[in-house]
């Protein structure tokens, strides 16, 4: 019931200014009302803003709290984290360290946690649906045999048993 | 270098919005005046130069940080230039009113203080935040792309294949300005800038009072400023890095742009309006869509005034916010991104699509009416409505009560109307993670709204008689004007009424 409650409060401070004409400024006639509402207002304004401003200290307080000292890395790749793909942060972070800032990489194997995600952790590094040469190829899945024969040899680096990456020949 | 290019970046900002109000003639020639416009400034600058660049990234211009130099410090000295040629100040710099009684000086020094105390601790507090959700998927996504990649990539921009369900049709002022500052900085700092995020807040409780205080006794609008700038709905946006409250803020000052204008009928204020409810269009959809909601609200009471000329000023403000909002809509055509969560037309009016959903009405309105008495949002709405039957029993301001209250119920129709028809299934889910955030252009479009009536209803007398030229000769009709009666009432009748009163 928003909309009853949304009426009462208007109905409520109309109902104040009248009685504040009425009662502190001798009568309800337009002047009176006209300062008694302006009045009331800013009564309320100020009555409210008090209360208001604790609530809010005390909630931003706690966000701070909350995210006081986490690292720039892992602020990217929270949405990593969240999208239920925590085991490929490590690989993340060492595509980030290893490839070139316009480096362009194809991933074989599942996509996780999103296309837009991983875009945001690799950027400037993009991502492409056909690799050239020089191109990456980064491995979520573990490394195929057919993948392997497109890399230079020497350059497949094993973040763990699953996660790889090595350059296109 | 980082607080070299910090401090560069900001003073483009400052220098382009400055160019601005000084062209408009709303700052004086004085340190004080100046220091005073710094809010506004930033944040005049900061829509000035942002849609700008939008503009040239998606015709495929490069933009980098020469780009970002180039167009600020153009606009910058074209502006300054043509303040110098224009000479004296406008009217809308006339003092602030403290008021005599000692009491009322302490208690507007609480306010301040409480209110810039609070904004500079929230923004501290924001340092260390994480990227959210959306964010990452979104807002910042699209950032670090405009940065790295100078421009606007079709890698990330035009992939519908990849990216289709990440809202790509979603504007670009976010983006950009954290491209911006990041072009400043000269590296991302994707942390950093939530507090950058806060400080446009911060902007723009500068800009509201700066706006409201010419000519006004300051207890008679900044408890509102003050009530909403300490609340808790902002607070959510720059935490997790979303978008909301960057269009809500701009769509707000856009609507007491006009809002003033309307009453005062001097032209800089519709030049601020227009320029921030651009700025408002291009920060989400429905930021567009409540932009136009305040400007539809505008033209009525000027129909209902039959204020031709003001009509057309209204109109051709109107285009030219335009110009800055069709490029990315051109943009998002011509390239056939995917909406994410809107209907096409002709699916809605298709046969009993919306009375088949019609279930999905009382929800929404629950939440959104819900919203809007929250605490967090302070009850600005309610007491809006309330301003308003005041204004009609004292048959006072009636204009400006039609104008702020009819925007703010167009907004709340405009998204009633889309959780109503959109394709998001979840109602519920969707409801609970949008609904306390999207109702913020509302909330801070009512708190000003208040701020503006309740002072107008306090108001003694007018700051400063019309000019004939801009008086219009458009008197408001008798359903609209001040009656004879209430002129002779109680409170000093104005020497000169403005004509919406």
């Amino acid at each position: 019931m928003s909309w009853l409650t949304f009426l009462l409060i208007a109905g409520g401070i109309v109902a104040a200014i009248f009685a504040a004409a009425s009662l502190l400024l001798g009568g309800a006639d337009r002047g009176a009302l006209r300062v008694a509402a302006g009045a009331v207002l800013a009564v309320g304004a100020v009555a409210v803003a008090f209360p208001i401003a604790k609530n809010s200290a005390r909630d931003i307080n706690g966000i701070r709290l909350q995210v006081h000292g986490t690292p720039p890395d892992q602020a990217k790749e929270k949405c990593i984290v969240d999208g239920g793909a925590a085991d490929i942060v490590p690989l993340v972070q060492r595509l980030r360290a290893d490839l070139p800032a316009r480096a362009q990489y194809q991933v074989v194997g599942r996509l996780r946690p999103d296309v837009a995600c991983l875009t945001t952790n690799m950027l400037p590094r993009t991502l492409v649906d056909t690799p050239r040469a020089g191109d990456w190829l980064v491995f979520t899945d573990g490394v195929p045999a057919h993948a392997r024969t497109r890399l230079r040899s020497g350059s497949l680096r094993r973040v763990t048993n699953k996660l790889a990456f090595g350059q296109v020949r | 270098m980082t607080v070299v290019g910090w401090l560069l970046i900001h003073a483009l900002f400052v220098a382009a919005g400055g160019g601005l109000l000084a062209a408009l003639g709303m700052v004086r020639p004085t340190w004080r005046s100046a220091l005073w416009a710094v809010g506004p400034a930033h944040l005049a600058g900061v829509a000035l130069i942002v849609l700008p660049l939008i503009a040239l990234g998606v015709a495929g211009v490069t933009v980098s940080l020469v780009t970002v130099l180039v167009v600020g410090l153009l606009e910058a000295g074209g502006l300054f230039a043509f303040a110098a040629m224009r000479g004296e100040p406008g009217r809308a710099t006339l003092p602030t009113v403290l008021g005599a009684l000692r009491a009322e000086r302490v208690l507007i020094a609480v306010l301040v203080v409480g209110v810039v105390g609070y904004l500079l601790f929230a923004g501290a507090a924001l340092t260390d935040a994480p990227i959210g959700w959306d964010a990452a998927h979104m807002w910042e996504l699209k950032a670090l792309a405009l940065y790295h990649l100078d421009g606007v990539p079709d890698q990330v921009f035009t992939n519908v294949g990849a990216l289709a369900p990440f809202h790509m049709d979603y504007p670009l002022l976010q983006p950009m300005f954290e491209a911006t500052i990041y072009h400043g900085l000269g590296h991302e700092a994707v942390q950093y800038v939530h507090v950058e995020l806060w400080g446009l807040w911060a902007a723009a409780m500068w800009t509201a009072a700066w706006l409201l205080a010419p000519g006004r006794r300051v207890l008679t609008w900044l408890p509102f400023v003050a009530a909403i700038g300490v609340a808790g709905g902002p607070q959510n946006s720059p935490t997790l890095g979303n978008a909301d409250l960057t269009a809500a803020l701009f769509v707000g000052l856009g609507a007491l742009g006009l809002g003033l204008w309307l009453e005062k009928r001097q032209s800089p204020h519709l030049v601020l309006g227009a320029l921030f409810l651009a700025a408002g269009a291009n920060g989400k959809k429905e930021g567009l869509v409540f932009a136009a909601a305040v400007v539809v609200a505008a033209g009525a009471v000027l129909l209902g005034l039959r204020a031709w000329r003001a009509l057309a000023r209204l109109a051709i403000a109107g285009v030219s916010a335009l110009v800055f909002v069709a490029p990315w809509l051109i943009y998002v055509r011509a390239n056939h991104l995917p909406s994410g969560d809107t209907t096409p037309l002709s699916t809605i009016f298709s046969h009993g699509y919306l009375t088949g959903r019609i279930d999905r009405l009382g929800p929404s309105i629950e939440s959104t009416l819900g919203w809007l008495v929250n605490s967090i949002w302070t009850y600005a709405a309610p007491a809006l409505l309330a301003a308003a039957v005041v204004c009609f029993v004292v048959r006072y301001a009636r204009p400006l009560a039609i104008y702020y209250v009819t925007a703010v119920a167009l907004m709340i129709c405009a998204l009633l109307w889309i959780y109503w028809t959109g394709n998001f299934g979840d109602l519920p889910t969707w409801l609970s993670l949008t609904g306390a955030r999207v109702v913020g252009s509302m909330a801070i479009t009512s708190a000003f709204g208040v701020a503006q009536i309740a002072s107008s209803l306090l108001a003694t007398r007018d700051p400063q008689p019309l000019a004939p030229d801009e008086a219009e000769h458009d008197a408001a009709p008798e359903w609209l004007a001040l009656s004879g009666r209430a002129r002779a009432g109680s409170l000093p009748a104005s020497p000169a009424q403005s004509p919406t009163k």
